[in-house]
């Protein structure tokens, strides 16, 4: 899932100080998972705000609306219509929620109240670490489940570094070298050979942004051709 | 308690409005002292900077509109 962290509070409250009529946008899905801007993050941002305000004696009204998602249309096209009583807009939604919410019609300046960090994992409550780079091409058979993009601090595709040590990476020494891990596993899986043929060449020219991706099952309605 | 503690003082309340305490049922002078240095506390601290006269109730669209239709 998307894992981000909630802005500075300060850097919100500059962000918004200048509106009287404040909606907070939540998002119900990834960033609700990793604490950082669901129904509960949106109702502490409202309170901080509430009580930051208050002691300038500034009484802003501030609504809270939590989102199934808000990278998709059918939950946010209801917003629409919401935001009418109100000047802007803090969206608590990772960077492509807060970005799906401003090109919505009628909407008011949109704010966002994350950072989004990476794709990860949820190691444990509140514990979240990076686990892809979304980088369009995906070797996991052959390295054996760890990503040599993502885990390997310089993103070798073939082969560890000369600086490992013992193991650990020279990067961060405290980190396993994604390398030795990819090797000890294959050996243990007795699959070592498929990683004798060198990788070709990342296709990077594909991560040129802004990425699309069309369905094969939607390409006639989206007028592409093979 | 921690994060609720760093929430209060971003907002500028200030962190050491709140505290928790462990005490066992059967502790009482303990939780004397403890309401005592609390009330000490607050008492140097002053009144909320927030107006009390303005109530914190949150604005929620979605259950507004609940409220109307019943």
């Amino acid at each position: 899932m998307i894992i981000a962290e909630r802005k500075p509070f300060a850097e919100i409250k500059t962000a918004v100080a200048p509106f009287e009529k404040i909606l907070i946008a939540g998002c119900g899905t990834c960033v609700a998972v990793c604490l950082a801007g669901g129904e509960k993050e949106v109702g502490l941002l409202a309170s901080q705000l509430k009580l930051a305000f208050g002691q300038e004696g500034k009484h802003p009204k501030i609504g809270e609306i939590t989102v199934e998602r808000q990278c998709d249309r059918e939950f946010i096209q209801p917003l629409s219509d919401t935001v009418a009583d109100y000047d802007a807009v803090i969206s608590t939604a990772c960077g492509a929620g807060v970005q799906f919410l401003a090109e919505l019609p009628e909407m008011k300046p949109v704010f966002p109240a994350l950072n989004t960090t990476f794709i990860g994992v949820n190691e444990e409550a509140g514990y979240y670490t990076e686990r892809c780079r979304a980088c369009h091409q995906c070797y996991l058979g052959v390295t054996g489940g760890i990503c040599p993009q993502t885990m390997c601090p310089k993103g070798l595709l073939n082969g560890p570094c000369g600086g490992n040590i013992q193991g650990k990476c020279e990067v961060n020494p405290e980190k396993a070298c994604a390398w030795c891990e990819i090797y000890a596993k294959l050996e243990r899986e007795g699959r070592l050979g498929q990683i004798e043929p060198i990788l070709p060449l990342h296709p990077y020219g594909r991560s040129v942004t802004p990425g699309t991706v069309i369905h094969p099952a939607y390409k006639r309605r989206y007028s592409v051709h093979e | 308690m921690e994060y609720t503690r760093q929430l209060l003082e971003e907002c500028g309340l200030g962190a050491e409005r709140l505290a928790m305490y462990e005490i066992p049922a059967s502790e009482a002078p303990k939780w004397v002292a403890a309401v005592n240095e609390m009330t000490e506390k607050a008492k140097a601290l002053g009144p909320n900077p927030v107006n009390p006269r303005w109530g914190l109730e949150a604005v929620v669209p979605e259950k507004l509109e609940l409220a109307v239709q019943r």
